[in-house]
């Protein structure tokens, strides 16, 4: 914020009003309100309901500033308001003089403070806000030090409604933030302010769960001690913790966060402490929101299973051995299987999680050291040509929101539980602009539809087909709409309001496109038609493709799967478990056991690895992947490694180490180059991450301006302006909410439109009509099985019961509604599951997504017919029976 | 929209309240109407309600719940076959309407809580009824019976079969 041009909040076309704050000219655009042009300008105003992020409520009157306007009827002389105003809702005008510390000012927060604090039990020794709670801090400042109270406080039961959050009403002061939070960002109205008057108080219907998988941001929002984390509660207080900044490694949007350590064990993990103020606060001023499975799945190292010294096979044992043995062995068991059976024998494969300098370590092992292109991290798809798809998706990405966008089109897939702060952001444009969404295909994203301007529902297999008349249509080919009409079951006059609509979009417009979809089994035709419908629409169209897979991004760009022409002679990681059977693979290096744990046929890989000759694994665990390894390297986990992640934007993020290693436990750039150097190779002369960084990114992206040092957040354990990190704030202006995304480098990689023949479009082959039930389809979930998940502390809340997503349409049909029970029959195998009525999926089509409560999906190859029977609950009836006034 | 065929409070009302989402500009101002017809109907808006009436006028069960807690007049407990609402406030309460409660609860039979034991009545106490030049006075759901008597209370109760 520091070094802004003259009038920093106007853009081109901004009507510009001039006031005054505390004597100061200042400059604002028409529309805004006091608080932020003040905020801008480094006038702090006191404040608990306004939050950047949400809408303008007005209740906790603590923003009450003193106003003087010139009075046109008396030759514009200044003459103050009647009464004081709240900053937060008045918006500014022209010539105002606005006084945010006044002796009037002064007074007002004074007895505000008073008022909050009539009922607050100010229990603060056991308050777990304590420390960071914006009541303390406003006492302090703001408040006076004794109290006029003499009547009893008001008291209110402790409701048990979630298990993530913890409610403690008596502490609440009524600002409605995390109403409005679940209400307007995470999309349903679940919190709600009940009875009336002095008896208000905040909860969910019925006690429930907030059940939202952003919904741990309503702990951070709360400026008190009502909402703080159940996890948490009591474990620490916040300023014993280390704070590290550091990015998650669960959700590719590429969200940002703060570990809180002691003693090398993992307390909290929230979004980036940011300096605002002065003072490192949480979420208190900055929309950085991030998902429950970021914020309480984190621990997973401290599991009880952790394996953190390296492990190597004596006889029938696998028994500790130092790190430096256990590289020696997995560079001699390597060389031997490449001299006996040459370099094509050996693979490797890398964990999704991977940073990109192991990524880049990994594949420069096998390409320049063995002499192989068998090298994948692609684990997640069901098909060979699925990876290639995602490969060539990658290669074209060059989309990302940090400036919005006119108009986005949103292709199949269930973005919130992929990408979920990512699909946050999409609808929080959306919301707040108005900008249209517009979603195409079989399985729209139901969080997204109350905010899409037009849905397309078509079956399952012709997205790629509609997407290809789509492109002749805006080029100006009338002759398609009839034939579209069609696909989506819909009026020719919305086809043609779809393509004006595209066709007139004059700035930016997104293709959006999920590589989880049906585990990709489409994407061999839908991706090839999303980039030729994206060259299609021209110049300020960009295409975003999205994979829950933290680093995919990362570890494409590094070139950590086989070259595109490398294709027929290389292994790639769907092709491995045939080839390990076969016997074209002999030796295994696997970096990440979750790589193995994550594959559509994790069964098959799994009993194929005893065949090896030679298989080492770096992980975290003892678990049957690593059990049954010749050498197993105890790998250093995300808490504890440095290393680049790249995001679905193309951000680049730096995960950073908290206390250090654990126990025997390395980082694997480490072991990359123990392994690289043993096998013979001069190249691997690493003393640190940052030196593979830098080399890395002179092969990938020689312009990239960055350092290694600067990827990482101003935190306050590295910035050293903080005199005294708990003091009172100073009028200090160092942190702009608005500019966050800067943080990161950004860079991106674009292709060539590419054109689409008829043949790729062609709609897949889907069982005729006229069967007895439903289409398949589903996609990863966030909630559901995942290796690193399962090992966490709190997974079993984590963990998301199976339900599956149905159209209104069937749903009446079937006399169905959401909460009501259903079995699945797939395959001959019957599974229950929670029926959910939204806009997801077209009419005859049920979505389940995948991993959850252990359903497992592999071994579908296409989309087909399933049947779902509904289990109907009839309590209603009875209970209301008996009644009549 | 209400998309299912479920069993309901309010199946037998579909077209009623069809026709007054019709009136409002959007749905969410039936609430109060749709909310009363449950309270008519039942007596009071039990919590499976809130749901139902929030699928059908497309709002959060939270809302309906927001809506309900805060008008005291919705009633979030059982009621008796008969709700008598007693006035308490100034001029009732100068005129004997505390004297009138303990007689309505111990003719109605209601001992402990609110009901009483057969479940023919409920009681409440109201804030200021505007019957003030009739006071005592108390409302049986919507009628309004003034100057109570132990001889006019009697008659009533004996009225509610
Ligand atoms: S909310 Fe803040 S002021 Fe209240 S008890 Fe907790 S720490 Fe103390
Ligand atoms: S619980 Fe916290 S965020 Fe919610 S209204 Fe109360 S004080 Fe505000
Ligand atoms: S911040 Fe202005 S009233 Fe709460």
């Amino acid at each position: 914020m520091a070094d802004q041009s003259v009038h920093p909040a106007l853009k081109p076309g901004d009507e510009e009003i001039k006031l005054v704050i505390n004597g100061k000219e200042v400059v604002g655009k028409k529309g805004e309100t006091i608080i932020s042009v003040a905020a801008r300008e480094d006038y702090y105003i006191p404040h608990y309901c306004w939050h950047p992020a949400l809408s303008v409520a007005g209740n906790c009157r603590l923003c009450l500033v003193e106003i003087h306007l010139p009075n046109p009827r008396n030759d514009n002389k200044l003459a103050p308001l009647p009464k004081p105003a709240i900053a937060c809702q008045t918006p500014i005008t022209e010539g105002m003089h606005v006084f945010t510390d006044s002796q009037l000012a002064k007074e007002c927060q004074e007895g505000m403070m008073e008022f909050l604090l009539v009922n607050h039990p100010l229990d603060c020794p056991i308050c777990d806000r304590g420390g960071e709670c914006m009541l303390q801090r406003y006492s302090m400042e703001y408040g006076t030090p004794h109290t006029r109270m003499r009547d009893p406080k008001r008291k209110y039961l402790k409701p048990e409604a979630d298990p993530l959050i913890d409610i403690e009403r008596n502490r609440c002061i009524m600002c409605t933030r995390c109403v409005r939070f679940c209400d307007e960002v995470a999309g349903e109205h679940v919190m709600g302010v009940f009875a009336r008057g002095s008896d208000n108080y905040i909860g969910t219907f019925g006690q429930g769960p907030v059940a939202n998988i952003l919904s741990g941001n309503v702990i951070d929002l709360c400026p008190v001690g009502c909402l703080t984390s159940k996890p948490f509660r009591f474990k620490a207080r916040v300023w014993e913790l280390l704070q590290t900044q550091s990015t998650s490694i669960w959700d590719a949007s590429g969200s940002k966060v703060t570990h809180w350590t002691r003693n090398g064990r993992l307390y909290r993990t929230t979004p980036p402490s940011r300096k605002y103020h002065g003072v490192y606060t949480v979420n208190e001023d900055t929309e950085e929101f991030i998902d429950n499975i970021t914020r309480f799945g984190s621990d997973f190292p401290s599991h009880e299973n952790r394996w953190d010294e390296s492990r190597v096979k004596f006889g029938e044992n696998l028994l500790p051995a130092a790190f430096t043995e256990a590289v020696r062995r997995v560079a001699t068991g390597l060389k031997k299987v490449a001299d006996e059976h040459g370099p094509d024998s050996l693979a490797i494969l890398v964990s999704p999680r991977s940073s990109m300098e192991e990524g880049y370590l990994a594949q420069k092992l096998a390409r320049d050291v063995i002499g192989t292109e068998n090298i994948d991290w692609r684990v997640s798809f069901q098909t060979a040509e699925a990876a290639e798809a995602a490969a060539q998706a990658f290669q074209h990405a060059n989309g990302d929101l940090e400036d919005g966008f006119d108009a986005v089109v949103v292709l199949n897939g269930d973005y919130l539980h992929s990408v979920p702060a990512f699909a946050m952001r999409l609808k929080e444009h959306a919301r707040l602009t108005g900008k249209p969404i517009v979603q195409i295909g079989h399985h729209h994203d139901a969080f997204l539809a109350p905010h899409s301007k037009y849905k397309f529902h078509c079956a399952p297999g012709s997205t790629a087909k509609a997407l290809q008349l789509l492109s002749k249509g805006v080029g100006g080919d009338t002759s398609v709409v009839s034939e579209l009409a069609k696909i989506f079951s819909t009026e020719s006059s919305r086809v043609e309001a779809l393509i004006t609509l595209l066709k007139g979009v004059e700035g930016r417009g997104l293709v959006l496109q999920s590589l989880e979809d049906l585990n990709g089994l489409l994407l061999p035709n839908e991706v090839p038609a999303a980039l030729a419908f994206v060259g299609a629409l021209g110049g300020g169209w960009k295409y975003i493709p999205t994979l829950r897979d933290r680093n995919a991004f990362g570890l494409h760009a590094v070139g950590a799967q086989p070259k595109a022409d490398a294709e027929g002679k290389s292994v790639n990681a769907r092709q491995l478990a045939d080839a390990i059977e076969d016997g074209t693979i002999k030796g295994l290096l696997v970096l990440g056991a979750d790589a193995l744990h994550h594959s559509p046929d994790r069964e098959r890989l799994l009993a194929s690895l005893g065949k090896l000759d030679f298989y080492a694994v770096s992980d975290l665990f003892d678990s049957d992947y690593t059990r049954i390894a010749d050498v197993y390297l105890a790998a250093a986990s995300h808490l504890e490694k440095d290393g680049t992640f790249c995001d679905v934007e193309g951000n680049l993020a730096r995960l950073a180490s908290t206390e250090g290693l654990v126990g025997g436990a390395r980082p694997e750039w480490e072991m990359l180059t123990g392994i690289a150097t043993i096998m013979g190779s001069d190249n691997f002369a690493y003393e640190t991450v940052e030196d593979v960084f830098k080399e890395m990114m002179s092969v990938i992206a020689p312009d990239f301006k960055g350092t290694f040092k600067k990827l990482l957040l101003a935190g306050p354990r590295n910035d050293n302006s903080i005199k005294d990190p708990g003091g009172a704030r100073t009028h200090t202006k160092d942190y702009n909410p608005g500019d966050y995304r800067t943080d990161g480098a950004h860079f991106r990689w674009t292709g060539e439109p590419v054109a689409i023949d008829d043949q790729t479009a062609a709609p897949r082959s889907v069982p005729e009509s006229g069967f007895d039930g439903f289409l398949l389809t589903w996609g990863e979930h966030v909630q559901g099985d995942d290796y690193h998940l399962n090992h966490a502390s709190i997974v079993e809340l984590l963990q998301k019961a199976p339900y599956v997503e149905l159209n209104p349409v069937d749903a009446v049909k079937l006399g169905a509604e959401t909460g009501d029970r259903g079995t699945l029959d797939i395959n001959g195998e019957s599974y229950e599951v929670e029926l959910k009525v939204c806009e997801g999926p077209a009419p005859g089509v049920v979505y389940l997504p995948a991993g959850l409560g252990g359903i497992k999906l592999s071994g579908l190859t296409d989309t087909q017919a399933v049947k779902l029977e509904v289990v109907k609950s009839n309590a209603l009836a009875e209970a209301g029976a008996g009644n009549t006034a | 929209m209400r998309e299912s065929n479920a069993v309901g409070y309010l199946d037998d009302k579909h077209e009623e309240i069809e026709a007054l989402c019709a009136k409002y500009p959007s749905r969410r101002s039936a609430l109060l109407p749709v909310l009363w017809m449950v309270q008519n109907k039942l007596g009071w808006v039990p919590q499976d309600a809130m749901k139902e009436v929030g699928d059908i006028i497309g709002v959060t069960a939270a809302e309906v719940y927001e809506v309900v807690s805060f008008y005291t007049m919705f009633q979030q407990k059982p009621t008796g076959k008969y709700h008598l609402g007693v006035c308490h406030t100034l001029a009732c309460a100068i005129c004997g309407a505390f004297e009138a409660i303990d007689y309505i609860k111990e003719k109605a039979g209601i001992n402990h809580g609110r009901i009483s034991d057969d479940g023919r009545f409920s009681i409440e106490e109201l804030e200021c009824i505007g019957a003030c030049a009739e006071a005592p006075a108390m409302l049986v759901g919507e009628t309004l019976h003034g100057n109570l008597t132990p001889a006019s209370i009697d008659k009533i109760l004996a009225s509610c079969k």
